[in-house]
């Protein structure tokens, strides 16, 4: 690229500077890459996707059809139920990637040589119009005031280079010169993001599993997992609720073992926040309840039905207008202290139930499990059978997360290179003559023009 | 315990009238332009900014938890954030015109807590297990300083605003006359958005990281999260914009006013109008 004199001023654009190159490339490949790099399509889908992204939080998503009465037919047509998973959402982030990649590929070899090949001349008049400028005659010799010049600006951390002519010295210096690589390494950063989402999307597996104490559950049975090629066993040894003096929740925390064609391969306690992690696999601590196998008779039909039930459900009592429910299971059951269990051990395990006639209330009680209890007078009998504690475990498989942490680590390097290393560049030029000298001193910077000032003030002070 | 409760209290209200007294401080040295106001109101902002950091103390020991999690708890570190961020930009810059325009966002939030929040909501409640993540600390923290930078740019970029106008009009007396030269406005408004962008970047990540650890998703476009990137955007857009085109002045100035306007729909909006995961933090 040919450095034009648009670059002298920090103002004038780096896109002009940078897309100058070709001028005369017009066909259509050279136009739709144009387009693509460009800064205006850039613009437009940052504006355009933030705009879109507003709306998707007003309109209610992932909603039942009821929720948007009768929008719901037009909603779902322009895919604004589930508005980030729509093909022109997608579409948009998959147009910005494209400009994210094509810009930062178009850009690469000019930052190349400016990173690895500064310009050290400069004529005098691009000097005096740069950012900041001044000219000064010196009384001392021309290698004085190189040397001057060499060394203030080595002071102030810049990088100095010198070329030589008859009767002049070129000087360059720089400071910060890693910053101009930030830019491309965030885009890069970001871009990198965007590949972990696209395989978290595509090869992402999420299943959830209500898994008993003591039970034991192969990877491959949990709903949602049914094609991974995951081959173990998970045993669920213990799972607690810790509660604090006050009542609040501090924790739900399930003992796992994991099972490799029957050898225990490792133990952990997993809770909210500490998921546990296993070949690619990660289980989550994300529910619980308990499973309740309850036997309901009465005298038409003496055999009776079982069920699974969980607490709070509603039971009928076949053939007759009774109905009970599975109130609330105490593991301490003690009449003085009501509904709170006396101790976390399970000393007198009973279920409270209430007895419903119709609508109507008509008896409470507390069943000891295993045993069967009589109803409304030998109308009906419920056993509450056992009570088996079940942890809710989310299981998921992303291979696409580290790639994003990753794309993450790169764009903050990025971000990092771009803010706090503003790239800084001086030139000057000293004439010799007759012992005494000249020296044009200018430069300019990007980023940061307040710190740069100051440099800059600073080494006229001392020149 | 009830006296720590007594005692954070006290502190939540010498937070608030410190901050009020500098705003009016500053309002009144913009007016009058008598330097001894703007001296005094940098002073009550530090008195403000102890009180602010000791009730956030005293919050993290009555809690047991560093106390960045319900509503009244951000709120309380959001106006930190802003007054602190505030301290620092007027030194390095030395513009201290700015108390008047970024000071008041401090108060006025700490007002909106004084007026519209009951102790019940104030109080300190035990935290949910999803809560319990150092992740979410970081999160909160980068949120605060990089919201902190975003209230000064708004700040800088409402002073561009009226000062342009009044440039272009050749009014140039009186208290107009007397703020900064828009050049210099524009640039200040430019550095703290620079300083905020990458915190607002890291702030987006942390809680990422943290949601992946108590959800299993990094990203699940809930409302917050979804406005955060909104956020994010928009200053991205602005910083674009600003390099390649050279937009600076008006354009700048208002996307610096709405860059801040999304954080305040990010924190308010979002808990008051839509819902979503965070929600919890009401
Ligand atoms: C949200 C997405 C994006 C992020 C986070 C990002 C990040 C950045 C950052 C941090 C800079 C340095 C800016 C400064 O120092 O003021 C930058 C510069 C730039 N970006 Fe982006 N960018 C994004 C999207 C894009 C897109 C879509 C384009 C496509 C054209 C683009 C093109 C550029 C260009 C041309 C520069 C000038 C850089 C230079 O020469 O240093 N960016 N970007």
């Amino acid at each position: 690229m040919v450095q034009s004199n648009a670059d002298l001023k920090a103002s004038k654009s780096p896109e002009e500077q940078l897309n100058q190159q070709d001028p005369d490339k017009d066909g259509f490949v050279d136009k739709a890459w144009n387009f693509f790099s460009s800064m205006k399509l850039g613009l437009f889908l940052l504006l355009i996707i933030a705009a879109a992204s507003i709306a998707g939080t007003i309109i209610p998503q992932n909603g039942s059809p009821q929720e948007y009465g009768s929008l719901y037919s037009l909603y779902n047509t322009l895919g604004l139920v589930d508005m980030y998973h729509s093909w022109w959402f997608q579409t948009l982030l998959f147009l910005l990637a494209m400009n994210l990649f094509i810009c930062s590929v178009n850009r690469a070899s000019s930052l190349w040589r400016v990173f690895s090949n500064p310009r050290i001349k400069r004529a005098d008049g691009e000097i005096s119009r740069m950012d900041h400028s001044f000219h000064a005659d010196k009384a001392i010799s021309e290698e004085g005031v190189v040397q001057q010049v060499k060394d203030a600006c080595r002071d102030k951390g810049y990088r100095v280079f010198t070329e030589q002519e008859p009767g002049r010295t070129f000087l360059y210096a720089e400071k910060g010169r890693f910053g101009i690589w930030g830019s491309l390494i965030s885009h890069i950063g970001l871009l990198v993001i965007l590949i972990g989402a696209v395989i978290g999307i595509y090869a992402g597996q999420e299943g959830q599993m209500p898994a008993e104490v003591h039970s034991t559950f192969h990877i491959r049975d949990v709903q949602g997992l049914g094609t991974v090629d995951g081959d173990f066993d998970v045993r669920v040894d213990d799972f607690k609720t810790v509660y604090r003096p006050d009542g609040s929740i501090q924790a739900w925390i399930s003992r796992l073992t994991i099972l490799d064609k029957g050898q225990e391969i490792l133990t952990k306690d997993i809770e909210v926040n500490h998921p546990l992690e296993f070949r690619g696999f990660k289980i989550y601590q994300s529910f619980y309840g308990a499973n309740i196998p309850t036997k309901v008779t009465s005298k038409e039909i003496p055999q009776g039905y079982d069920f699974t039930i969980n607490e709070g459900d509603f039971i009928p009592v076949p053939g007759t207008n009774l109905g009970v429910l599975a109130y609330k299971y105490v593991p301490d059951f003690d009449p003085q202290y009501g509904l709170q269990s006396k101790s976390d051990q399970p000393n007198n395990p009973r279920m409270v139930y209430v007895l419903y006639r119709g609508k109507e209330q008509i008896g409470v009680g507390a069943a000891e499990l295993g045993k069967a209890e009589v109803l409304a007078g030998g109308e009906g009998q419920i056993t509450f059978q056992r009570y088996a504690p079940y942890t809710g475990l989310t299981i998921r498989r992303d291979p696409g997360v580290a790639i994003v942490w990753l794309g993450c680590a790169v764009l903050l390097i990025g971000l990092g290179l771009s803010f706090y290393m503003p790239h800084r560049r001086i030139w000057a030029i000293v004439e010799g003559n007759n012992g005494k000298s000249s020296l044009s001193f200018g430069g300019f910077a990007q980023k940061n023009k307040i710190a740069f000032e100051q440099d800059f003030t600073q080494l006229r002070d001392k020149l | 315990m009830t006296d720590m409760v007594a005692q954070e209290n006290l502190l939540f209200y010498i937070t608030f009238a410190a901050y009020g007294l500098a705003t009016f401080l500053y309002i009144g040295f913009l007016v009058i332009r008598n330097q001894s106001l703007a001296r005094i109101g940098y002073y009550s902002i530090v008195i403000g900014v102890l009180a602010n950091t000791a009730a956030l103390a005293l919050r993290a020991i009555v809690a047991g938890y560093v106390p960045l999690t319900n509503g009244y708890e951000f709120l309380l570190a959001f106006s930190w954030g802003i007054a602190s961020v505030y301290l620092f930009a007027e030194k390095k810059y030395q513009i201290p015109v700015a108390g008047a325009f970024v000071v008041p966002t401090a108060w006025l939030i700490l007002a909106y807590v004084a007026v519209l929040m009951d102790p019940a909501s104030r109080a300190a409640r035990p935290l949910m297990p999803a809560l319990q993540s150092n992740w979410l600390t970081y999160h909160v923290i980068t949120a605060m300083f990089s919201y902190g930078a975003f209230a000064f740019s708004f700040g800088v970029g409402i002073m561009y605003l009226w000062k342009k106008s009044a440039e272009s009009r050749e009014k140039q007396r009186g208290v107009v006359a007397f703020l900064p030269s828009s050049e210099k406005l524009d640039e200040i408004g430019y550095r703290l958005i620079a300083i905020g962008f990458p915190l607002l970047t890291l702030c987006i990540i942390t809680g990422a990281i943290w949601a992946e650890y108590a959800w299993g998703r990094y990203w699940s476009w809930d409302p917050k999260e979804t406005w955060s990137l909104i956020t994010w955007l928009i200053y991205a857009a602005y910083l674009h914009a600003r390099f390649t085109y050279g937009w600076k002045g008006n354009r700048a100035a208002w996307m610096a006013v709405i860059g801040f306007l999304a954080v305040l729909f990010t924190f308010f909006g979002v808990n008051y109008f839509l819902s979503g995961l965070h929600s919890y933090a009401k």
